[in-house]
């Protein structure tokens, strides 16, 4: 009785999401051509897409809207898993060292993984024991200050001054180990301010603190700043990406720096562990690839505020890609002592 | 068994000594106040401190006795359940939940509940294989498969 | 849009026949859930969030707090029933709640617990609906000093709740607050007693810590007695609250009502640290009646059920009116809700004020159906106790192992859950008191956080509490319950608490 209901409660919701989703019957040639593709006996349990941070998380989004559209395209079914601990080290490593290899382990993770495969992973396991198979989308980080408090009316070139003249004044949030420590080190050293690091454990923890003014700047992704944006709670100064976000109106750091490498963002992908049988590979590659450019993923990355890219279409041009990005990655570890050469 | 209040507690007086002594290691001024090591530091002061404490006390016979065994008898129940459980968290990976927990499970409720053949094999094989059913199947949240993998 | 014809819009919203559905399904599933001894409140909510998915936005977070609320009363039944809590805000009702039952009153105790949630939450509900924007404005503006002080007082609090011996309290404490420091320092990002173990980093998984210490000891400690008399004796000799039950449990309700709800309306207070501070407080004021707790006093349950709920009607505030959410329940809760569309903050009650009331008037409606579904059911959880030990405890075993497995899908979870079982076997056996063990673990990290935070951010050093005004508040409150506590021990002898 009790396996009745929630077979009718998961059905209802299928078939609600069915009428929700429409105009993805355009995909017909697609799902068509996935079938097509689609070795025998293959998959023979349930995928498991696998993300190293928490439900509900920025990360944990995106890739449960990436899951329901493959699930949609190819009629597998698909779990996401969230492999969480360490601050990502453990699901990583797990994905990079433990997980199987037979296709049915996917990884969804970003670029927050290079700092755990060269510094904390101690060369147990690299990123190069992952295989990268299709793109999803990259997120940068936005600066924002109270819109009433001390800092209202100042651009972040009169902050950075301030920081300059007035060394240890200018509280900033930092998530220490991660793409924000390195983001303010970089500001720092470019421009010979020095801020005062008040260390918080994500984004929304310090955008909670700006709202109460008990720090002048905070650091976060879109998603986490974008109502107090539109509620007019906090002001944007900057961005981190190489580009403008088309959400926000502010200069990218590059802009107020007058440089061209102080780019941070959080790009994520979906990875295999490497030795995947190449025609599972095939599959998965080409399934996951469609599910990322679908309209219906597409919209939604969009409306968490991340930008997306149509331009990495093969799993050769992704992984042309992440080795990109992490060869930057690493020359700024071996610039700042982080690495040996 | 003032023998066993004296050793718990003397045990507690080292390992807080050990946690003072790491905690040093991890350094105790960082850059604004307090370093990594200062707070564990001051755990391991208060651990080491009231356990000393302790064991001058019990040492000297002072406070409540308390009784830990209650009977032989019981002491084997207990550690054999906290054996098989062992081997049951161990089995997992390899065999898989619904595997390792059929197997495990019956011998369990013979030995440690004392139970008779039938009982043991149906609740023993019933019971795993309710809440296998229950998280993997209505509630998808997958369970380790081990060996079992492409056979469900 | 005021807040009459905001909940009038709500209830249009809730009261259709699709989102009642959703809403009662949530509440049975979640109870059942949180029935099970081991699985709570937050891996109920992991587990079904996926079931949300395809459900337009009300439906879905209706849905999601019916389980978070049936899933903390299901976590109250198994308690008091057979003393192991499905999640950390439920330990201390099976402090009480268990003697309850074991004093032949498991059904007032479950009965009660069901109506004291369903009062805390209902009364914190209408604070929520009224006062949002006000009470949202004054949690923001808690910064790292005032979260230090308020963790201070907290556990001056219930450093009260030690029993027994004092120094076996201590014991515990710093031992606990050790076990939560092993893992990443959030403030430097170096590792701490990890030794390069991958697992080790994370440090221990609190779900993990809680069912071993509280639900694998507990099973051990009744398996030494399997074959003596029946381990739960229940009379069914009542099975309503009486009229003194109702005069007894009258204040610590409202005490624990405010007490939870101004708790959880701080990001990082909650229901764990509520329900703990509400058992001190009430053990306080039976005690200065001449009640001793640990025999079985209602107002251990009623006092901690109403905190713990309010709570999370307290932790709402943040989530819906600014987007922050306070505790990983919270969180999941956000989540669900961006995915739906919806920015939680301060532009959803204009943008979205159907969505926003409709939450609000679905956990009204939650709880009235777990309050209608549950009380009749009192009598049929009872029967529970009649299944033989040597089925049950098999079973609670199994499930405690996927209950640790499930948050991180590692096995090391259920190696720790293990471990601590046997620690708290051992640790209960020598009459160590396993309470400021796990509050260490929870609000030393806390203290610990907010402290090293405030002062990074503090130009003099620890002087940054004494220019803030609420930190001053909050640290003078603290003195003073230490003052009150040793002057009334050096008037009359505390019961049951002794140095060695």
């Amino acid at each position: 009785m009790y396996n009745y209901i929630t077979k009718t409660a998961a059905g209802l919701a299928v078939a609600i999401a069915w009428a929700v989703s429409g105009p993805a019957l355009a995909n017909d040639d697609i799902a068509a051509k996935l079938a097509e593709m689609k070795p025998d006996g293959f998959p023979s349990e349930v995928i498991e897409i696998n993300v190293v941070y928490p439900a509900g998380g920025g990360m944990d989004l995106n890739a449960r809207i990436l899951a329901r559209v493959f699930e949609r395209i190819t009629g597998d079914s698909v779990v996401v898993n969230n492999r969480t601990g360490g601050a990502g080290l453990v699901g990583h490593s797990y994905i990079a060292s433990q997980a199987p290899n037979d296709g049915h382990t996917v990884g969804v993770i970003a670029n927050l993984v290079f700092a755990d495969s060269m510094i904390r992973s101690e060369g147990a396991w690299s990123y190069e024991d992952l295989d990268p198979i299709a793109y999803l989308n990259s997120d940068g980080l936005i600066l924002v200050v109270n819109s009433q408090g001390p800092m209202a009316e100042k651009s972040l070139a009169e902050i950075i001054e301030t920081a300059k003249s007035e060394p240890g004044t200018i509280r900033i949030t930092n998530v220490p180990g991660s793409m924000y420590e390195y983001m303010i080190e970089q500001l720092e050293s470019e421009t010979g301010a020095s801020f005062l690091k008040v260390p918080f454990q994500g984004g929304a923890p310090g955008v909670a603190a700006v709202l109460g003014n008990n720090v002048d700047i905070a650091i976060a992704f879109l998603g986490e700043v974008r109502s107090h944006i539109d509620g007019d709670r906090v002001r944007p100064v900057a961005v981190s990406g190489s580009e403008r976000s088309p959400f926000v109106d502010a200069p990218t750091l590059n802009e107020v720096l007058n440089t061209d490498d102080v780019v941070w963002q959080a790009t994520r992908w979906v990875t295999l562990p490497k030795g995947v049988d190449p025609e599972r590979r095939a599959y998965l590659a080409a399934a996951f690839i469609a599910a990322a450019a679908d309209e219906e993923t597409q919209k939604e990355f969009q409306a968490l505020g991340a930008t997306t890219n149509m331009s990495y279409d093969t799993p050769e041009a992704v992984a042309e890609h992440v080795n990109r990005l992490a060869n930057l990655e690493r020359t700024f570890f071996e610039n700042t002592g982080r690495l040996e050469n | 068994m003032r023998g066993i209040e004296l050793t718990v507690a003397g045990l507690w007086f080292a390992f807080g000594l050990a946690v003072c002594a790491q905690s040093l290691q991890l350094g105790l001024i960082g850059d604004f106040g307090p370093g990594s090591g200062f707070f564990p530091l001051i755990s391991g002061i208060i651990l080491a401190v009231s356990a000393g404490i302790l064991v001058f006390a019990k040492s000297h016979h002072l406070g409540d006795e308390i009784h830990f065994w209650t009977s032989r008898a019981a002491v084997i129940r207990v550690t054999t359940v906290v054996a098989l459980m062992a081997l049951l968290i161990l089995l997992i990976p390899t065999t898989g939940f619904l595997l390792a927990g059929c197997l495990v499970t019956p011998v369990m409720i013979k030995t440690a509940g004392g139970a008779g053949w039938p009982m043991a094999l149906g609740v023993g094989i019933g019971a795993p294989a309710s809440v296998y059913l229950l998280f993997v199947e209505v509630l998808n949240s997958p369970l380790p498969r081990g060996i079992l993998r492409g056979i469900i | 849009m005021d807040a009459i014809s905001g909940l009038v819009l709500g209830f249009g919203v809730i009261l259709t026949p699709e989102n009642l559905y959703w809403c009662f399904v949530g509440s049975i599933l979640g109870t059942l859930l949180g029935v099970l001894p081991g699985i709570g409140p937050l891996v109920a909510l992991s587990v079904l969030l996926p079931v949300t998915f395809g459900m337009p936005p009300v439906a879905a977070i209706a849905m999601l707090a019916a389980i978070f609320y049936g899933a903390s009363y299901g976590g109250s039944i198994s308690s008091i029933l057979v003393n192991i809590p499905g999640d950390a805000s439920s330990i201390v009702t099976a402090i009480e709640g268990n003697q309850m039952a074991l004093n032949g009153r498991a059904g007032v105790a479950l009965g009660m617990s069901a109506i004291c949630s369903f009062i805390a939450s209902t009364v914190s509900l209408v604070f929520l609906s009224f006062l949002s924007p006000v009470l949202a404005e004054f949690a923001v503006r808690m910064g790292p000093p005032e979260y230090a002080a308020l963790v201070v007082l907290g556990l001056i609090c219930t450093l009260m709740m030690i029993r027994g011996s004092i120094l076996k309290g201590l014991v515990m404490l710093s031992f606990g607050a050790f076990v939560a420091s092993v893992g990443i320092d959030v403030v430097t990002g170096t590792q701490r007693f990890a030794y390069g173990s991958v697992n080790l980093i994370s440090g221990f998984d609190l779900i993990a810590i809680v069912i071993g210490l509280f639900g694998v000891s507990e099973i051990l400690l009744n398996i030494e007695q399997i074959f003596q008399n029946k381990p739960v004796k229940t009379r069914l000799r009542d099975l309503w609250p009486t009229k003194k039950d109702w005069k007894d449990s009258a204040m610590p309700i409202a005490r624990g009502t405010g007490l939870g709800f101004c708790l959880g309306l701080i990001p990082g207070g909650g229901p764990i640290t509520a329900s703990f501070m509400s058992y001190a407080i009430e053990k306080r004021a039976a005690e200065r009646k001449g009640h001793r707790f640990g025999t079985g006093r209602i107002e251990g349950v009623a006092g901690p059920e109403s905190a713990n709920n309010a709570a999370v009607s307290g932790g709402m505030i943040p989530l819906l009116s600014l987007g922050i959410p306070g505790n990983p329940v919270t969180a999941i809760l956000l989540g669900a809700l961006v995915i739906q569309g919806v920015q939680p903050g301060p532009m959803m009650i204009q943008q979205y004020p159907e969505v926003f009331w409709g939450v609000i008037a679905s956990m009204y409606v939650g709880n009235v159906f777990l309050l209608l579904l549950n009380l009749p059911l009192v009598g049929l959880w009872v029967q529970l106790l009649r299944i033989p030990y040597v089925a049950l405890f098999p079973t609670i075993l199994l499930l405690a192992i996927v209950g640790s497995y499930a948050s991180n899908k590692n096995m090391y979870d259920v190696w720790v859950m293990l471990g601590f079982g046997v620690l708290g076997y051992g640790l209960r056996k020598l009459e160590y008191d396993l309470a400021p063990l796990i509050l260490a673990v929870v609000l030393g990290p806390l203290l610990e956080e907010s402290l090293r935070q405030s002062m990074v951010m503090s130009p003099d050093g620890l002087m940054i509490f004494a220019h803030r005004p609420m930190s001053v508040a909050l640290l003078s409150l603290a003195a003073l319950v230490i003052g009150f506590s040793l002057y009334s021990r050096f008037n009359r002898r505390r019961p049951k608490c002794t140095i060695i």
